[in-house]
């Protein structure tokens, strides 16, 4: 069944897909958006917080382990964020669709309706003005489109500490969240400290998320009810659906969800992209003038790379690498647990690293008793029993760690086979394990200096792939080759294609990539469609 | 005779062919009917449709079953011919070199199962001989002497050669396996053999499926087949299974030489008179050496069931992993949990190890069962991955409800010195069972989760 052109459509659903789709929208210009659009279940727990819930809710397994115990598929998988039974769906039918074929890498993504925003960490960060010369694209145009978004999704965190120049000012911000006591009393000892040796090069400072602490559009703030891991019922957490759904109320926008997209293919006048019904399997050709790619860096690199007929040709793939570890606080062990907590990012930090052309690495801290104590005490080498109490007595007195290091550490590669399958390589850079150890010590000296102590043991540098930050696939150069993005997004080699989510990113910081893949999905839309429909490009 | 249902796989029948259009079931011949493998395969013959002629030394005192004619029979003597008539398939169980025996019995009883492979090949019947694991191994034994001579005139006049390990379970239990009961039920304390001879057990009633799948025709003629458990158990952790499933005993193990007790047992024997006895079970244990049956279970399509289940006194196979997982999950969610789960926690257990398709339960040690505790012995880091899986669960489970809220969730604040002790005290537990672990052997309890390293 073949469509008549339509002006523009994006393929996905993520953040940049619905930025992109957004921004076109605001210009006036009609908007198909396509996806896969897995649907959510809807295993949320009871009305209440975390801690009445586990005290007196019978039917707390349901939502915990799932109705039909879904947590247990994702045994032998690090992170607990892939157990949680309410993100199953978020993940579901990736690989397979995609034909991942993979050795030492974790490829994670997602079909569903909203992407990877589902469930997300939700940390904001803005490219600083060195990042930002690596894109070909205007710093005050991006700055403009950062503080759009943020006025639109609602972000919270502080303009004023340490870090925020680190993580970008001049944004509208919420405030941050109330800090839970030990990480309170953490950034207390930092502020007093903060001119000690220990502390050159380091920075700590509230975390900036996409979580609201005031109400906007329909959403509520936080009410620190501690279920952040396994969704908030009051839409506090920026997801992507939520702009969806907006969007569909929005004259000249159409939804095509349940959509797989095989294939594209340029024309003599535009692109066709070949669907396949995911209910039926039925096809469909939808034509349209511009093509807006917003599937994430691997499935918009495997539209690409089939369309230019890259068979078994190796492409790049940026991720980054994440360190993660378990920081005590002494002065909480004993502590109950809260009665309200908010369980995402309370604090972040920033190192200076000697590393070209990123000078940093940057994390998050979360507090223990966000995940489950039976995920704390697998980490613990000793029989259960014992490793239950300590783990009971410690959630409340440790913080979670990540820290994402600057992605030209990967030596990854990626590849689309012969028999269709995108096949991606794992792999790091010599030298890199001991550049990470080393930063490991700076970061147990640095929070030692503000009265935490870092958990021997617990320090550990996820797989490839495991921390679900991909870039770079297709690349923004200012001088691009095929296969390769200009300053507007669009494809070498592919008239009428654009890229606009993270595949266009030509580099990968030590810090989250969402929002400035987000910012740069607008600046590309807004960019189309100001510029019409100008003929294609050869 | 009343009317047989009719299992076309069982009887053999061609494709296309109607059971309904055939009027006599088949015919089966088994000599040694009356004994322990003769029991049961007589019984199944009949529920899969077959009628029996089934020949004993004393049929008199046997039960009147619906479709099987019972006859007298003694290897001693020839048997009458007209037995042979009609008869589909002869399946030669008898022998009379089990209690103690001498080199005449021996050489009758070999003349005695020529003659009656004779009249089998005559009847156009098909001949199955069972053989035993004690013939593949060049055991001295009469036992092992007369089987391996049949096995041979079996082969050379195109019969099938049957070789079972050691063959358990059933109502009534006899042979090898009957001893092995009588030995667990009345002794307090059981032999730990050194070295531990290897068992290749094998269900009674899986044992008779295949017999009766070969008399319908399947499998091979002239073909031996060896059918006992691909990986084999050891004696102790035979023994134990066998106490804690089938008597629910607990017994110690005292750790006994083999070789030497198999020079004294025969002495004894020789001193008493002839062979047989004690004594040649003893040397049977020395002589067994593992056999290869991969391959003919994968030609018979047999899958054996679960050693534990198949121990138990109902010994079906009927869905008996549920109750073995309930067991585990009853245990594991107690150690994990420090009280016992209620019956919907044991139940979420169960059906996440179904929905994972696990169908046994964890080979745990009757002891661990009635002490979980030990499991803080027997838990270590890269410890048995299924124990580890299966713990993993359990607390997972026992976290997910609000009766175990405060083991899992610091509800109420401590004091840093109450809880440097509480952890203080679990640190010394854990101490202490890092410096039992060295010792889980000589305390009888290695293999006690995984089912190795017996000996």
């Amino acid at each position: 069944m073949d469509d008549s052109r339509v002006p523009f459509v994006v393929v996905g659903s993520g953040p940049s897909g619905v930025e992109a789709a957004s921004a076109l929208l605001d210009e006036g210009q009609p908007v198909t958006l396509v996806d896969a659009g897995e649907p959510p279940s809807l295993v949320l727990p009871s009305a209440g917080g975390f801690l009445d819930l586990r005290r007196g809710d019978p039917g707390q397994w349901k939502w915990l382990l799932g109705p039909d115990f879904e947590m247990f598929d994702g045994m032998e998988v690090a992170s607990p964020k892939m157990r949680v039974p309410q993100h199953q769906y978020v993940f579901r039918g990736f690989a397979e669709a995609n034909r991942l074929e993979t050795e030492d890498f974790s490829a994670v993504g997602s079909l569903a309706r909203g992407g990877l925003s589902n469930a997300w960490g939700a940390g904001i960060s803005c490219f600083d003005a060195e990042e930002l010369r690596c894109l070909p694209v205007d710093s005050a145009v991006m700055a403009a489109a950062y503080r759009e978004i943020a006025q639109r999704i609602g972000v919270s965190g502080s303009d004023a500490d340490d870090l925020g120049g680190f993580h970008g000012r001049g944004l509208p911000l919420q405030p941050p969240g109330p800090l839970s006591p030990g990480p309170k009393r953490l950034l207390g000892n930092y502020r007093r400290r903060r001119d000690a040796p220990w502390a050159r090069g380091f920075a700590l400072g509230h975390g900036r998320n996409a979580v609201l602490t005031e109400p906007l559009g329909g959403r509520s703030p936080c009410r620190r009810l501690g279920l952040c891991l396994w969704g908030c019922p009051g839409r506090a957490i920026y997801a992507a659906s939520y702009d969806l759904e907006r969007l569909t109320a929005r004259p000249g926008f159409r939804y095509l969800g349940g959509m797989w997209a095989e294939s594209l293919e340029v024309e003599a006048d535009g692109v066709a992209l070949e669907l396949v019904d995911r209910a039926d399997g039925s096809r469909r050709r939808l034509r349209t003038s511009r093509l807006l790619l917003a599937a994430g860096a691997l499935g918009s690199a495997r539209l690409v790379m089939r369309a230019l007929q890259r068979i078994d040709r190796d492409g790049p793939l940026l991720t980054s690498p994440v360190m993660r570890f378990a920081l005590f606080l002494p002065h909480r062990f004993g502590a109950a647990v809260e009665a309200e907590s908010f369980n995402l990012a309370q604090l972040s930090f920033a190192v200076q690293v000697d590393r070209e052309p990123v000078g940093h690495a940057s994390g998050n801290l979360f507090p223990g008793s966000g995940i489950p104590v039976g995920e704390l005490a697998r980490h613990i080498p000793m029989a259960r029993p014992a490793a239950l109490v300590l783990s009971r007595l410690l959630a409340p007195a440790i913080l979670l760690g990540n820290c994402f290091l600057p992605g030209g550490f990967g030596r990854h590669r990626l590849r689309l086979a012969t028999s269709g399958a995108l096949q991606i390589r794992g792999g790091w850079e010599s030298g890199y394990q001991a550049w990470t150890e080393a930063l490991g010590r700076r970061l147990v000296r640095a929070f030692r200096g503000c009265g935490g102590w870092v958990l021997p043991g617990s320090v550990g540098l996820l797989a490839p792939g495991e921390d679900i930050h991909y870039a770079g696939t297709l690349p923004m150069r200012i001088r691009p080759e095929v296969g390769e993005c200009d300053a507007e997004g669009g494809v070498v080699g592919l008239p009428g294609v654009f890229v606009v989510d993270a595949a266009a990113l030509p580099l990968l910081p030590g810090r989250a990539h969402t929002f400035t893949a987000m910012a740069l999905a607008r600046v590309i839309g807004r960019k189309l469609a100001i510029s019409g429909h100008p003929s294609p490009r050869g | 005779m009343g009317m047989m249902r009719f299992d076309a796989i069982a009887t053999g029948l061609s494709p296309g062919e109607n059971p309904g259009l055939l009027t006599e079931p088949p015919l089966l011949l088994v000599t040694g009917a009356s004994g322990y493998i003769g029991r049961a395969l007589v019984r199944l013959a009949v529920g899969a449709g077959w009628c029996v002629r089934a020949l004993a030394r004393s049929p008199g005192g046997l039960p009147r079953i619906p479709g099987v004619t019972w006859h007298p029979y003694d290897l001693a003597h020839d048997p009458d011919p007209g037995l042979f008539s009609g008869v589909r398939a002869v399946v030669h169980l008898a022998a009379m070199t089990q209690g103690r025996v001498d080199r005449e019995t021996e050489a009758r009883e070999v003349a005695a199962g020529r003659r009656l492979f004779e009249l089998a090949g005559e009847s156009g019947a098909r001949l199955l001989f069972v053989s035993s694991q004690s013939a593949v191994t060049g055991a001295e034994s009469a036992y092992a002497r007369v089987k391996r001579t049949l096995e041979g005139e079996a082969l050379s006049r195109r019969g099938i050669v049957v070789r079972p390990g050691l063959v358990y379970g059933g109502g009534h239990p006899g042979g090898q396996f009957g001893f092995l009961c009588r030995l667990v039920a009345t002794l307090p304390i059981l032999p730990r053999f050194v070295p531990a001879p290897p068992l290749q057990p094998i269900h009674v009633e899986d044992l008779c499926r295949a017999l009766l799948s070969l008399a319908a025709g399947g499998g091979e003629t002239s073909t031996s087949y060896n059918l006992g458990d691909r990986e084999g158990v050891t004696w102790q952790r035979f023994l134990r299974l066998l106490a804690w499933e089938r008597f629910r005993r607990c017994p110690l193990w005292l750790p006994v030489p083999l070789l030497p007790l198999s020079w004294a047992a025969r002495l004894m024997d020789r001193f008493s008179g002839g062979e047989g006895g004690i004594g040649q079970r003893v040397q049977g244990l020395v002589a067994l050496k593992e056999m290869e049956t991969a391959t003919s279970l994968v030609a018979l399509e047999l899958t054996l069931r679960p050693l534990r289940s198949g121990l138990r006194r109902g010994g079906g196979n009927s869905g008996p992993w549920r109750r073995d997982l309930a067991g585990e999950g009853y245990l594991l969610l107690r150690y994990v949990a420090g009280s016992r789960p209620p019956v919907g926690m044991v139940c979420r257990y169960v059906r996440v190890q179904e929905r994972a398709g696990v169908r046994e339960g964890l080979p745990l040690a009757p002891v661990v069962h009635a002490l979980p505790r030990l499991l803080w012995i027997l838990e270590r880091p890269g410890a048995a991955r299924d124990l580890e899986r299966s713990l993993a669960i359990a607390v997972a489970i026992a976290e997910a409800s609000p009766r175990f809220a405060d083991r899992f969730l610091q509800l109420r604040p401590l004091s840093p010195i109450l809880a440097l002790f509480e952890a203080f005290v679990a640190g010394v537990r854990e101490v202490l069972a890092r410096m039992c672990r060295p010792w889980v052997g000589l305390m009888g309890l290695r293999g006690a989760v995984r089912g190795e390293g017996d000996g």
